[in-house]
């Protein structure tokens, strides 16, 4: 088990590195933008005079490593600064919408999950028949449509044609919001035993995670496939066959753990990178989530909202990461027990 | 007593050169890649699309509908013959702005890996080379940190700060497009540079610069060809998420994503303005993917 | 008291058939095979004569959807394999018949302790009467892993097969094929992959446990001198054919087939005789092998009838079977 600390250890430090020099990247592009943040902030008609002093304020007379520094001790606390366009705090703009996102996120998170390895694990099984065939030509349909597109066409679907789920927000508009707990409207609603809140929030949340998974779900399951028929055919499923071990053992059991491990590297990659996909469908289905209101802020030039989004996705990936690998020490031993 | 000569070519047999190899057996490769029939109809897609982008302004039906044309008492017509995929709301075919728009997404991808693609394999075969130097070290930390942001995040982004154009968009993609292709092939080149024929080759005397690019880098290809393939359809739908949100290309050039972007107000009744586009859009990826898995089936041994 | 009567395993004229692109690999080219209760049968042949393909087919775990089998029968106890149902040939594979796999390292699942491994194939051997709890399992297990004198068996249970050296690894897959009681034991060039002395270690150990538990075993090697210590009865195989069968020292003493004939003599003898003699050649090609005898492109002696039909095994003498036309008139 040392081995393992160790190992964790070591990924931990090279994470913090890796968000710092994400940090410094942002960083320069912010500053690279032409154009004067603070006129910027405070209009074209402000006097020169209080332009003058918010610069100071801003600490922009100084050198770049020194407003560095400044910016870095700043989000250290939680500082991202003002967003230009809300006028809010960019922490508290964070603190309201972000909780849409991750509800979005996992609950696609959780539909990519169980149906890409459904489906990989079907169309393994029955490799070459009609179940396989029609999986991977689904498969390459899913890769090709990109999430917007997905996003509209459902829009069209079941906004116009065939209105059995609701399309627009979190919420129909005759509902009241569960209290804030934890921001999930599902999970707030269920804890307080809300449950036509939690009906209506759950009809809200199919579409938009639909739409956001579609492409790495089948992706995924092709990836579940491949892995499975690699190792359907490796000697130790022949030896544990001629055992006398029952086929449901050796399928869900024997075949299932060693296959998992490319599939679950890829799931994690996927799912940190939903936060970001999931703009579009957020702007689609008029979701209030972060990443729509980071790509307003990026629309409009709001500096601190643009550093503050990426550098909270940035360090999500990073911690995604950090879980996926923790994941796939317990599924593949020998990982644990190796150097990088 | 063996001479260094005979010594040479003994072990020069062994070595490999895989681009010669490839024309040679190109029957038996156009075999392995057209066993799956869906790679031909990648193929032919694929085709079909490069062909229209290269000839669009002469073959497209409007020519003038591409650039700054208004005509509204054709706006909003449905699908004719006359206007194949119908017109948008200031009268303007839209299927000669799609095809049109084919050609900016193509020039897009095509740059955006003339660009990447070098630098990236590049890289990848000194870090992998120099393995556990530091050169080793400074290279892919600064690869995953450019690996560790979402692509689609950090590539909006830098498209924001910057002016929305066609050039600006690509330059946000290949600032962090290439540490994919550097990660590949340092993963590649690791494994590779141990191998006998490179270790032959050192003792023979090569220099560090004929083992790197004339032994290590043509057996690191193969996986990089069908990762361009497939990046290809990634670039569009990268392109097209990036023109839906306004940065990009901007009107009157069309750009597929903008298109549906555009056409999404007058959703459902003049559907054609949003749905057209959409098709081609993934039609094209779906294309290039296709296409990627054929160029894997047929480069890469061990067919699933 | 040994009693050498009882049939347990009797192959007659098995033929097994691979598909690829290309056609047919028609590998086994009716297998004649026997093995009674408590006896030692060794299989010898070299490389890619088809005796993992033999072995495979005995507990039917050839690769799926790729094999066919044209003709033949399998008996064990009297009932022919080929035709039992799924449940009776999980009976067979989990209690009566167990294999010892080529390569330890393949054989063994990458991603399981060696206490899950062995407990699953002990859980699914009972029968309804035993008790299936976890202890017992465990216990049992700890029991077989002692019987292969592997060192520290208690931690062995925890460990994965990585952990372990090849010949542990060895060790353990004897461990399994004997960790509930069988009627037979099938091992496929036990050590080979490993060097000599631990190959003769695993060797001395099959031994043991054979007699022990009165338990029948096919040693299959390419090896007539392991043969020879360790078996009563050797079949040698050629290109899909059992060319020749008898004891070991008739068989040593005359050897009648010419590829036996080849065999020993290709063996260097530490007594001096220079630089043995191979046989010029290679295997057959089982796309389109040869009409008739199979062995008769490397054979000094071929006669015109060697190409008509293949040659039968026929008693030239008590317990000595040969098939080759040369013996016959």
């Amino acid at each position: 088990m040392l081995k393992l600390r160790i190992f964790l250890f070591r990924r931990l430090l090279f994470s913090i590195f890796v968000i710092f020099g994400l940090s410094i990247v942002i960083f320069i592009i912010a500053r690279v933008v032409p154009g004067d943040p603070a006129r910027m902030a405070l209009g074209g008609k402000a006097p020169k005079e209080v332009v003058q002093r918010l610069r100071q304020e801003m600490h922009l007379d100084k050198t770049l490593p020194e407003q560095y520094f400044f910016w870095i001790r700043g989000v250290l606390s939680g500082d991202f600064g003002r967003s230009l366009r809300t006028g809010r705090t960019v922490l508290e703009d964070i603190k309201i919408f972000f909780p849409a996102t991750i509800e979005l996120v996992i609950f696609s998170g959780l539909l990519t999950v169980i149906f890409a390895i459904l489906f990989g694990t079907l169309a393994a099984q029955h490799k070459n028949t009609w179940v396989d065939n029609l999986i991977r030509i689904l498969s390459y349909f899913g890769v090709s449509i990109p999430a917007f597109v997905a996003a509209i066409i459902f829009l069209l679907l079941f906004g116009y044609y065939w209105t059995i789920l609701p399309v627009l927000g979190r919420l129909s508009s005759g509902i009241s919001y569960p209290t804030k707990i934890t921001g999930l409207l599902t999970i707030d609603s269920l804890i307080q035993g809300n449950f036509v809140a939690f009906w209506d929030a759950f009809k809200h949340l199919i579409l938009p995670s639909t739409a956001l998974s579609l492409g790495r779900l089948f992706q995924e399951a092709r990836i579940t496939r491949s892995s499975m028929v690699e190792n359907m055919h490796k000697e130790y499923i022949t030896a544990e066959r001629g055992y006398g071990i029952p086929e449901r053992i050796i399928m869900f059991k024997y075949l299932l753990k060693p296959s998992l491990i490319p599939t679950v590297s890829i799931m994690g990659l996927d799912l940190a990178a939903s936060f970001g996909n999931a703009f579009l469908v957020e702007m689609i289905f008029c979701w209030p989530g972060l990443s729509r209101y980071g790509i307003n802020g990026m629309l409009t030039k709001d500096l601190n909202v643009i550093s503050g989004v990426i550098i909270l996705y940035g360090t999500i990936f990073v911690i995604t990461n950090i879980i996926v690998d923790i994941i796939l020490t317990f599924l593949d031993p020998r990982i644990r027990f190796s150097n990088r | 007593m063996r001479n260094s000569n005979q010594l040479n070519n003994s072990i020069a047999i062994s070595l490999v050169r895989p681009k010669s190899i490839f024309w040679l057996n190109l029957g038996k490769n156009w075999y392995k890649f057209s066993w799956n029939r869906l790679s031909i109809v990648g193929l032919v897609i694929v085709t079909g699309i490069i062909i229209s982008a290269i000839f669009a302004p002469w073959i497209i039906p409007y020519p003038e509908h591409v650039g700054p044309f208004v005509d509204f008492e054709n706006a909003l017509q449905a699908p004719s013959l006359q206007y194949l995929f119908g017109t948008d709301n200031i009268g303007r075919d839209i299927f000669s702005r799609v095809i049109f728009a084919f050609r900016g997404a193509l020039i897009m991808a095509v740059l955006v890996l003339a660009l990447v693609v070098p630098l990236g394999v590049f890289l990848g075969l000194i870090a992998g080379n120099f393995k556990d130097t530091w050169i080793d070290n400074v290279i892919m930390r600064i690869t995953d940190i450019f690996l560790s942001v979402p692509p689609l995040i950090l590539a909006l982004a830098i498209a924001a700060v910057l002016k929305p154009t066609l050039t600006n968009a690509m330059i946000a993609i290949s600032i962090m497009w290439w540490s994919w292709y550097t990660r590949l092939v340092y993963g590649m080149a690791s494994s590779i540079r141990k191998e006998y024929f490179v270790v032959a080759a050192s003792l023979m005397g090569a220099s560090k610069f004929h083992i790197i690019f004339r032994e290590i880098l043509p057996n690191c290809m193969s996986p990089v060809f069908t990762k361009m393939a497939l990046d290809v359809g990634w670039i569009i739908l990268i392109g097209a998420s990036l023109s839906f949100v306004g940065l990009g290309e901007q009107p009157p050039i069309p750009a597929l994503g903008q298109m549906v972007s555009d056409g999404a107000r007058y959703m459902p009744i003049f559907w054609w303005m949003t749905i057209f586009p959409a098709l081609a859009i993934v039609l094209a990826i779906l294309g290039f993917n296709l296409l990627g898995d054929g160029i894997r089936d047929m480069l890469e041994t061990g067919v699933e | 008291m040994k009693t050498k009567e009882d049939i347990l395993l009797n192959i007659k004229d098995l033929h097994v058939w691979y598909r690829v692109y290309s056609g047919y690999l028609k590998v086994l080219n009716g297998i004649r095979l026997m093995v009674r209760e408590g006896e030692r049968v060794g299989l010898v042949g070299e490389a890619g004569c088809g005796k993992t393909t033999t072995m495979k087919s005995i507990l039917q775990i050839l690769p799926p959807g790729d094999f066919h089998i044209p003709q033949g029968q399998i008996f064990y106890k009297g009932q022919d394999v080929l035709k039992m149902s799924f449940k009776e040939l999980l009976r067979l594979r989990s209690r009566e018949i167990a294999v010892i796999f080529q390569d330890p390292t393949a054989a063994l699942n990458p991603v399981f302790t060696i206490g899950n491994q062995i407990g699953d194939v002990i859980k699914y051997s009972a029968t309804f009467k035993d008790n299936v709890h976890k202890e017992k399992i465990k216990t049992q297990s700890i029991k077989a892993l002692k019987e292969v004198y592997l060192p520290d068996p208690e931690r062995m249970y925890i460990n994965y097969p990585f952990q372990l050296s090849g010949g542990m690894r060895q060790r353990v897959c004897i461990a399994i094929a004997i960790s509930s009681p069988r009627n037979l034991l099938i091992a496929d060039e036990p050590g080979t992959s490993l060097d000599v002395t631990i190959q003769d270690q695993i060797h001395r150990l099959l031994n043991e446990l054979v007699e022990k538990r009165n338990t029948a075993i096919i040693l299959i090697t390419h090896s007539l001198g392991v043969a020879r210590e360790m078996t009563d009865r050797i079949y040698v195989m050629y290109a899909g054919t059992i060319v020749e069968t008898a004891t070991p020292e008739i068989l040593f003493k005359n050897p009648v087939h010419p590829y036996t004939k080849g065999l020993l003599a290709s063996v260097p003898k530490i007594s001096g005789g220079g630089i043995a003699r191979g046989i010029p050649g290679k295997l057959p090609s089982y796309l389109n092998p040869p009409s008739g005898c199979r062995f008769k492109l490397r054979c000094e002696q071929e006669k015109p009838i060697c190409s008509e039909k293949p040659p039968q095994l026929l008693e030239i003498e008590k317990d000595h079977l040969v098939a080759c036309y040369l013996t016959q008139r």
